[in-house]
């Protein structure tokens, strides 16, 4: 090992150390507004530390286990705009942590550390360790409202990580066992090398295990059972965070598993009878629901149904359109989610409930929030002036070119039936046929600078993307 | 220019906020966006070289390079009409929603959105930039239905946005296949490339029916109507005469400049189904107004049965007699611009009768004559034009389809023919039963119209006589785009 390689890894080394000072200030400081402001920096140190390893070239460090590339950089930016946005947003929100507050900044850090190790591992080793160091502080942080749903929530999660990580790592054994490495390029080359009649149906099982340990974080059918009770009862700053960064590493994962498996068969039928599933009992689900964060939760399982039709086309059409896609797609939902989240949690801040009824007339309460939530769920829809649309149109247009065109049609229609569910709450924002309740509105400047930026990003995604994705192009191209 | 043209009414409603609540410079600052609007297009329509081919007032750049998108705007004598006709319909729907005042802010920024949009969706030449236009439209008319509406407002309202979502999807699909088979979302260069099953990922054929679906459901064609009786009914006044008056005319436009001109074959292929649908729609609808007892619920079943002509005239495309063939495009045209004057005008004139009773049940409505004679006059035009009565615009343009569709459909012309006795006679006995009658009820005088609603249906009386005394006014228009298209496409 090189010391200069831990130029690489200099964002994950910020944030990490940015976690401890904070742990510590909050052991000797009382003040918790100076603690938040260094852990902002520190995370926006680390920011700016990203973008500036987009112009380092590619190189593989740490004996092979870390590759570092222009991809997994944007996912480290994305994973980093994401925890600075949630932790901006949340100063609100901290009244519920009590004493913990503190904890949870620098057990957010330490997640969001696993997070960006996560999409530049280049072994299954050091992946299998980025994934339980995203889990771990988060399954302390979703209880740390101490109520009864929040601890329940907590348990659910821990439990589901748990068995999630057993299914990968039986994955990851039976890969090792047949190609005598953990290395995703060693394992590539080998698969693509070696005759596999006989012995394809283990690697198979290999992969179909690692999918769903990593379906488990990503939520898709079947493994999506936690995510609805898990959103309801944890705190919705980490709800966010759960649902953006989290999902889009795991999606980042997949990519690269995914890469590999192409390599000796064709997954397209698999994969796009899993997208099926998913979108299908996402927006079943979300019909019926009652809860808002219950609702997005749902709504995210059909969203992982969507993204996984991009990674469906992969053997089609060489890969390099389908993986613009997905990235793209989880680009603009980490826009949109925050924005639905943070908009939510605004107007709940005042009414202390997150059931759709609670939202009734909100707009006359609290009109900046309820435009915003509008936007978002039009966003989540998939309605154009958004980035919700743009990043849909990428999607069904990977897929259209790998002529899966069933496929298209049965998301399409999806999104259809998933207007019902968003209008219905957008509508409910709007009621004025009701007598509505007065309330006094949180004038919070952090939240309304989150929401401003999130709104910006689903509005600029779907106006304006072309200089994204050239900066996606160029560098997956790379 | 046409950018101006798409994009001020959007500035103009995010002004609306800032305007402080004030409700009256609110109402005046949309009636004069809308007016400046017309304007525009007037000036356009004085502006616009018939003697010149193809698309003008062209804007194009590039968008979204990697996916081929381009922004590309430009009329031709097809959507230029509609664009008058949108614009002016504007005017009428915003002046006479002068007596607003729920809400007034938000239900005049939904409206200038939605003027945008189907703007959009008339001028963009792109096919990705037409459905992002086409899909905008929903929201602001779902708010105005749902907020603003009567009755089972939100089930119509959701009914409404779930149908048009339901074609769009198939759209989606449609134009993804296209622009990727071809290389291309430019619909001028569409048009002039030949489609062949070679060229194309699947059958053209399926294509053109993802198409149709979306446009069949908009136009409303039987049996997707059914929103609109709905949405039609529980719209508020206003919202009725757009929706009727210019949305469901962007169905028709959809076929016409996507379908027939992209799709040329297929729409020849499949025009025995065009045929069949515009017959049943036409008979269908004109049967089932008879049994309405809500006077909006009988003209929006009278719309699908006008809607019935317009597909009529897009299948005589069949005909390999290019006289013919462009007769019939310039027929199905120029019945969606009287339409959209005739049903405004209806609308309009019914929303006044139920501002001032309370009610559009035709029962307790009788011999209005007496009391509300100015509307009972608005009323009778309207619907005289709608029956076809010679001399005024509905006539003209059905006479043309007629004759367009006799020369290649027979039969269905013959079937399609008797539809006009069946709206003889449903509209009169519906005049006979509203306007004349023994008067009910002590009310005599009711209140009398204000400039604002005397001004809309003014317009529109004067647009309907004047296109039924001298058509080619509006023809020549017509004749630009399709004449052109028809002889390039079936040779002479």
């Amino acid at each position: 090992m090189d010391v200069a390689d831990l130029i690489y890894i200099g964002s994950e080394i910020i944030v990490a150390v940015t976690a401890t000072l904070t742990l510590l200030m909050g052991i000797f400081s009382g003040r918790y507004i100076i603690v938040k402001i260094v852990s902002l920096l520190g995370i926006l140190s680390g920011l700016i530390y990203a973008v500036g390893l987009w112009f380092v070239s590619t190189s593989y460090v740490f004996y092979n286990t870390i590759h570092a590339n222009q991809l997994s950089v944007f996912f480290k930016i994305l994973v980093l705009v994401t925890l600075l946005l949630v932790i901006t947003g949340s100063y609100d929100y901290s009244k519920y942590f009590g004493k913990l507050r503190v904890e949870y900044l620098s057990l957010m850090m330490y997640s969001s550390v696993g997070m960006m190790l996560l999409p530049a591992s280049n072994d299954f080793i050091t992946a299998y360790i980025s994934l339980e160091l995203i889990a771990l502080p988060l399954v302390a942080v979703i209880a740390m409202t101490k109520e009864e749903y929040s601890i329940e929530a907590s348990l659910k999660f821990l439990i589901f990580s748990a068995i999630s990580s057993a299914f990968l790592l039986y994955g990851i054994v039976l890969l090792y066992g047949f190609s005598g490495s953990t290395n995703f390029e060693v394992i590539a080359h080998i698969l693509s090398n070696t005759n596999l009649d006989s012995n394809i149906s283990i690697v198979l099982i290999a992969i179909l295990f690692i999918l769903g340990g990593v379906g488990f974080k990503v939520g898709i059918v079947p493994f999506y059972m936690w995510i609805p009770d898990v959103y309801e009862g944890a705190p919705t700053p980490v709800v966010a965070f759960l649902s953006i960064a989290s999902k889009s590493v795991g999606f980042a994962l997949l990519i690269k598993v995914f890469l590999i498996a192409y390599e000796f068969a064709d997954w397209t039928f698999t994969i796009s009878i899993i997208a099926a599933l998913t979108m299908i009992v996402g927006n079943a689900g979300a019909l019926l629901q009652d809860n808002t964060k219950r609702l997005l939760g749902y709504s995210g399982i059909a969203h992982a149904g969507y993204i996984l039709i991009g990674i469906a086309c992969f053997s089609q059409i060489g890969t390099s359109t389908g993986q613009v896609a997905v990235i793209f797609y989880l680009l603009t939902y980490a826009f949109t989610n925050i924005a639905a989240f943070y908009s939510l949690m605004n107007i709940s801040l005042s009414t202390n409930s997150y059931s759709i009824q609670s939202y009734s007339g909100a707009f006359f309460n609290n009109k900046f929030a309820s435009i915003v939530l509008m936007i978002s769920f039009l966003s989540l829809i998939g309605l154009p002036p958004t980035s919700g649309f743009l990043g849909k149109l990428y999607l069904f247009n990977a897929a259209i070119k790998s002529e899966l065109i069933w496929l298209v049609l049965f998301g399409v229609i999806n999104s259809v039936f998933s207007a019902y569910y968003y209008l219905k709450v957008i509508k409910t924002l709007f009621d004025s046929d009701i007598e509505i309740i007065k309330y006094q509105t949180s004038r919070s400047y952090s939240l309304n600078i989150v929401l401003i930026c999130a709104l910006l990003g689903v509005l600029i995604l779907g106006v304006y993307p072309d200089p994204f994705l050239r900066l996606l192009e160029t560098s997956l191209s790379s | 220019m046409l950018t101006v043209l798409i994009f001020i009414p959007v500035f103009g409603a995010l002004i609306i906020p800032f305007l402080r609540n004030n409700q009256k410079y609110i109402k005046y600052w949309a009636l004069a966006i809308t007016c400046f609007e017309l304007l525009l297009s007037v000036f356009m329509l004085i502006n616009f070289d018939l003697s010149k081919n193809g698309y003008q007032f062209v804007e194009n750049y590039e968008w979204i390079p990697s996916l081929g998108i381009s922004y590309h705007l430009g009329v031709d004598g097809l959507s230029l009409p509609l664009v008058f006709l949108t614009t002016l319909l504007f005017v009428c729907a915003v002046s006479i929603s002068m007596s607003i005042n729920t809400r007034v802010a938000e239900y005049f920024f939904w409206f200038l959105i939605l003027e945008t949009s189907v703007l959009g969706v008339f001028i963009s030449l792109d096919l990705v930039l037409f459905f992002i236009f086409w899909e905008i439209e929903l929201i602001p008319m779902y708010f105005i239905i749902s907020v603003w509406g009567s009755g089972r407002k939100e089930y119509s309202a959701m009914k409404f946005v779930i149908y048009t979502l339901f074609g769009s999807a198939f759209m989606l699909v449609g134009l993804l296949i296209t622009g990727l088979s071809i290389g291309s979302f430019n619909i001028e260069e569409l048009s002039n490339i030949t489609l062949t099953a070679d060229n194309f990922l699947i059958s053209p054929v399926y294509v053109f029916i993802m198409f149709f679906v979306a446009f069949a459901i908009k136009l409303p064609s039987w049996p997707l109507h059914s929103w609109l009786p709905d949405a039609h009914t529980d719209a508020p006044t206003a919202g009725s005469v757009i929706l009727a008056g210019v949305l469901i005319k962007m169905g028709g436009y959809g076929i016409i400049r996507i379908c027939v001109q992209i799709f040329q074959q297929e729409a020849k292929d499949l025009s025995l189904l065009l045929v069949f649908l515009g017959a049943f729609s036409l008979i269908y609808g004109a049967i089932i107004t008879f049994r309405q007892t809500d006077i909006k619920k009988l003209i929006a079943f009278s719309s699908v049965s006008h809607m019935g002509i317009v597909l009529l005239g897009i299948s005589a495309y069949k005909s390999n007699n290019p006289d013919v063939a462009s007769f019939g495009l310039e027929g199905a045209a120029l019945q969606m611009f009287t339409h959209g004057t005739i049903t405004g005008l209806l609308f309009l004139s019914i929303g006044l009768i139920y501002d001032r009773l309370h009610t559009r049940e035709i029962t307790q409505l009788q011999g209005l004559v007496y009391k509300a004679p100015t509307i009972s006059l608005f009323f009778v035009i309207a619907s005289m034009a709608s029956l076809g009565l010679p001399g005024l615009s509905g006539f003209v343009a059905e006479i043309t389809v007629f004759m367009a569709a006799f020369a290649v459909w027979n039969w269905f012309t013959v079937i399609s023919v008797f539809s006009i006795v069946l709206t003889a006679g449903y509209m009169l006995w519906l005049v006979q039963r509203v306007i004349f009658g023994d008067h009910i009820g002590d009310e005599k005088n009711l209140q009398k119209l204000s400039t604002y609603e005397y001004i809309p249906a003014l317009l529109l009386v004067a647009s309907i006589i004047v296109l039924g005394v001298y058509p080619s006014i509006i023809f020549e228009f017509f004749e630009q785009s399709v004449t052109a298209f028809v002889n390039n496409t079936i040779g002479v």
